[in-house]
């Protein structure tokens, strides 16, 4: 949707309202510096994002406040933003003392324009260009229209870690390795079937009858309980008997060395893992700051140079090696709390009445302290924190019961040995069956994290099929528009290239003197890498398609005058069914535009020079740059003659070459930069045959525009020439010199269809006005 | 976007390497991947949400799917 008004009052250098009246048609805004150009661009950003960008910084309040309103608005005064399209449709903005911001009307009308891909700044021009491939990349990736496949493998990626951290992964996986541990010790290699055997002969042993169907771990528990019954029926003697091998069958030193064996591996792992972290971190900065500067790739962890596959290894590597030092932490977690579960097991027993007498009798063996330590110590604590000292305690208080148990077990008959045996057999039996579903869980649980990782990998892949796709056919319009910039220059092939092996990158690729480049900043001027972030801005405003206006703010500064010439063939062949509105405070540029661009699309728009805040921004009334030489009458009429005759050089240059006057060659830069006097002189030479108007039904000599260019050459080779050397012209010279001027670059317009003499080419011999009411007859 | 169905190649491809996966996980992320999850980048909750959902899709009584 093109914009007929964009109006703001006390809004940057604005004061009482002013407006840019598009009527929907493109627009040149010419405006010196300060003169307040781009308040309208500032507008515009700010319906669209809220906020202005270059004007975030810390003076400038939280919400801007302090930047976006005049600096001398009245506390009665309005800060205003309001944009009406061509469907009458109106979006505005008010901003209060404090930058709070109230929006009114339809807003989604605007929700289809892109900022990034609407305005354009001079000081954005080669902004995409310096960045680092990634940075490129994350500009171009919501203009390319691929947000919504970066999101979805961010998060598939997040979603990944967290069915891991859910499914509680690694615990698990800690539980069961504990659990196959102590199958393997207690039943070898023996599988399923042999271990359900095993519980088969048990119950048949202890009288469990069980049918095919049921679970293993409801055998397990049904022979648990019947081996309990069975050694309740024992005499007082066989249970002390029995209590004493479970005593003594506790397996306190190897668990203890367990937990050592386990801790040792975790510190050996730890601390040099610590270590490189700690480098890591250090070379990271650095890292982050040649990226920006240079784009070389330094590892971080090596800090050298390296390809970018080595670098993804290393950083395989580090994955590698933080998962064996969490598997390591895991370990070191199951052994621990086998131990505490073992001591809390002795201390029950050592409670149990079996035992009783037991404990009277290792008064005797000078143990009793040992047993009362036992009792005391803190075996749920152990999970907590289990350091060496507590290891030591352990071993000082255990360690000797056990051997006294084991001492007094060694008289137990055959049947309360059997009966520990059995019981110790069937609880493993138990844990096995009974991890038999968190297995399952935890292959369920690897199951869709894996699939969730390859959905990634799809959708990168994707990604980056789709990005290549898109940035191939923004190449060619951007190869199509450097073209156009730069006909027949060494400098081609200008394209968006994904670069091999690195995600989420893109760069920019060039064949200088045929030889191809990776990036242009190794070789292009500042002029030509402006040209070449214009032509990227441009070829993806294209591509978004759509009406939306583009704003092009002061793009040209950096370009010499023939490519700033290309830039109007450019924006006519490609945005001529587009509304473009140029601000620029180039002069002769507007000059040139105002010459090649099509005045039935465009508009042509001067802002007089700012005054002062109050004042703000002002139109000048007249779309000629002579206004702009006017405002200087009063205080500086040596500049105000001197800007007219400068006008007159940059003017007479371009009509002299429509005109096809033919200028005898000077020596060096003096056949290019050529002053108003010569052409004047060449004009009014040709003119007195070529220059005519028609007189009822004939051509005559076009003698009042001879006299008009006579009388402005009379004037800048006098007054025109004081101005700017001997700056002494005083107020009503300046001003006759401004006056004979612009009615001099008035005579090649027709008054009667106000287009200009060289409007038309009639069969080689003529150029004419579209109504034929002037005409220039050519040699 | 290119008019071939990508999203199922994808699933496809998960599939036949994870053949374990249930038919009622499969389906829930088909519909995660053409709605939601391309949105935008999802809250952690959000995502740890969607976690326990498919660990239960996981558990579902339907037989785990077969590649077509």
């Amino acid at each position: 949707m093109r914009i007929k008004t964009l109006k703001i009052a006390w809004f940057r250098g604005a004061a009482d309202s002013v407006a840019v009246d598009a009527g929907g048609k493109s627009m040149a805004i010419y405006g010196s510096n300060a003169s307040g150009k781009s308040s309208f661009t500032d507008a515009v950003e700010y319906l669209l994002t809220g906020r202005v960008n270059h004007l975030a910084h810390e003076y400038s309040g939280k919400h801007q406040e302090r930047a976006l309103l005049n600096t001398h608005r009245k506390s009665t005064d309005k800060t205003r933003i309001e944009l009406q399209l061509a469907d009458d449709t109106v979006v505005s903005a008010e901003i209060d003392a404090a930058g709070a911001c109230i929006r009114e009307g339809n807003s989604d009308a605007l929700s289809a324009w892109d900022h990034r891909k609407t305005v354009l700044r001079q000081d954005e021009v080669a902004h995409f260009i310096s960045q680092t491939k990634g940075e490129k990349y994350s500009a171009l990736l919501p203009l390319l229209g691929l947000e919504p496949l970066e999101s979805t493998a961010e998060n598939l990626r997040q979603l990944a870690k967290a069915v891991a951290r859910e499914a509680r992964v690694g615990t698990t996986a800690g539980a069961l390795k504990a659990v196959e541990q102590k199958r393997s010790q207690h039943f070898g290699s023996a599988d399923d079937a042999a271990l359900l055997a095993r519980l088969a002969a048990l119950c048949a042993k202890y009288g469990v009858s069980t049918e095919p169907t049921d679970a293993a771990t409801n055998q397990c528990a049904a022979v648990k309980q019947a081996v309990k019954l069975s050694a309740e029926e024992n005499s007082t003697e066989q249970r002390r008997q029995a209590a004493l091998q479970r005593f003594s069958r506790a397996k306190v030193k190897e668990q203890i060395n367990a937990v050592r064996n386990a801790s040792s591996k975790l510190a050996s792992s730890a601390e040099p893992l610590i270590r490189q972290r700690l480098d890591v971190l250090q070379t990271a900065g650095a890292f982050a700051s040649q990226l920006v500067a240079t784009e070389t790739v330094h590892c971080p962890a090596c800090g050298t140079e390296v390809a970018v596959v080595t670098f993804q290894s290393h950083v395989a590597e580090e994955k590698k090696r933080l998962q064996d030092s969490l598997s390591n932490l895991e370990s070191h977690r199951g052994t621990v709390a086998n131990l505490s579960d073992t001591i809390k097991g002795l201390q029950t027993l050592a409670r149990a009445d079996e035992l009783s007498a037991w404990a009277g009798e290792l008064i005797a063996h000078g143990l009793s302290d040992n047993l009362d330590a036992l009792r005391s110590l803190n075996a749920e604590g152990l999970r907590a924190k289990c350091i060496e000292e507590d290891l030591a305690a352990i071993e000082a208080a255990i360690l000797p019961l056990l051997e006294q148990a084991t001492i007094d077990a060694a008289s137990a008959p055959p049947t309360a040995s059997e009966i520990v045996d059995d019981e110790t057999t069937v609880a493993i039996l138990s844990e096995v069956f009974d991890t038999a579903e968190q297995r399952n869980r935890l292959n369920r649980a690897l199951t869709l994290a894996k699939c969730l990782e390859l959905l990634e990998e799809s959708v990168r892949r994707e990604l980056r099929q789709q990005a290549g796709e898109i940035v191939s056919a923004i190449s060619t319009q951007i190869q199509a528009m450097w073209a156009v910039l730069h006909p027949g220059e060494t400098i081609e092939d200008v394209k968006l290239y994904l670069p091999a092996q690195a995600d989420k990158a893109v760069d920019v690729g060039l064949k200088f003197y045929k030889k191809p480049l990776d990036s242009p900043r190794l070789t292009l001027s500042e002029g030509n890498r402006n040209c070449l972030g214009l032509c990227i801005f441009l070829a993806m405003a294209e591509k978004a398609g759509g009406e939306r206006p583009l704003f092009l703010d002061d793009v040209v500064v950096s370009l010499d005058r023939q490519h700033r010439g290309m830039l109007a063939e450019l924006l006519e062949s490609r945005f001529g069914n587009r509304q473009v509105l140029l601000l620029t405070h180039d002069r002769d540029w507007f000059s040139e535009l105002r010459q090649q661009l099509d005045v039935k699309r465009w508009q042509f728009r001067v802002l007089l020079p700012f005054d002062s805040p109050e004042l703000g921004i002002r139109w000048s009334h007249r779309v000629t740059e002579f206004d702009d030489a006017r405002a200087q009458l009063a205080t500086r009429p040596d500049s105000a003659g001197n800007d007219a005759r400068k006008i007159m050089d940059v003017q007479l240059a371009i009509a002299a070459e429509k005109l096809g006057l033919r200028l005898p060659f000077a020596r060096g830069d003096r056949n290019d930069h050529r002053g108003a006097h010569e052409f004047l002189e060449r004009m009014i030479a040709d003119g007195k045959k070529s220059f005519q108007c028609r007189s009822e039904a004939n051509y005559v000599p076009h003698a009042t525009a001879l006299n008009a260019l006579e009388q402005a050459d009379k004037l800048l080779v006098t007054w025109g020439n004081k101005s700017s050397h001997s700056f002494d012209v005083v107020r009503a010279e300046a001003e006759k010199v401004i006056d004979a001027c612009e009615h001099a670059m008035a005579v090649f317009r027709c008054d009667n269809c106000t287009k200009d003499v060289w409007r038309a080419e009639v069969a080689d011999k003529q150029l004419q006005c579209e109504c034929g009411m002037l005409r220039w007859v050519l040699k | 976007m290119p008019d071939r169905d990508w999203i199922s190649d994808a699933l496809k491809v998960s599939r036949d390497k994870c053949p374990g996966l249930t038919k009622t996980a499969v389906d829930r992320l088909k519909e995660l991947m053409r709605d939601s999850l391309g949105s935008r980048v999802l809250p952690a909750g959000d995502i740890t949400d969607l976690a326990r959902q498919l660990l239960t899709d996981m558990e579902s009584a339907d037989d785990p799917t077969k590649a077509p």
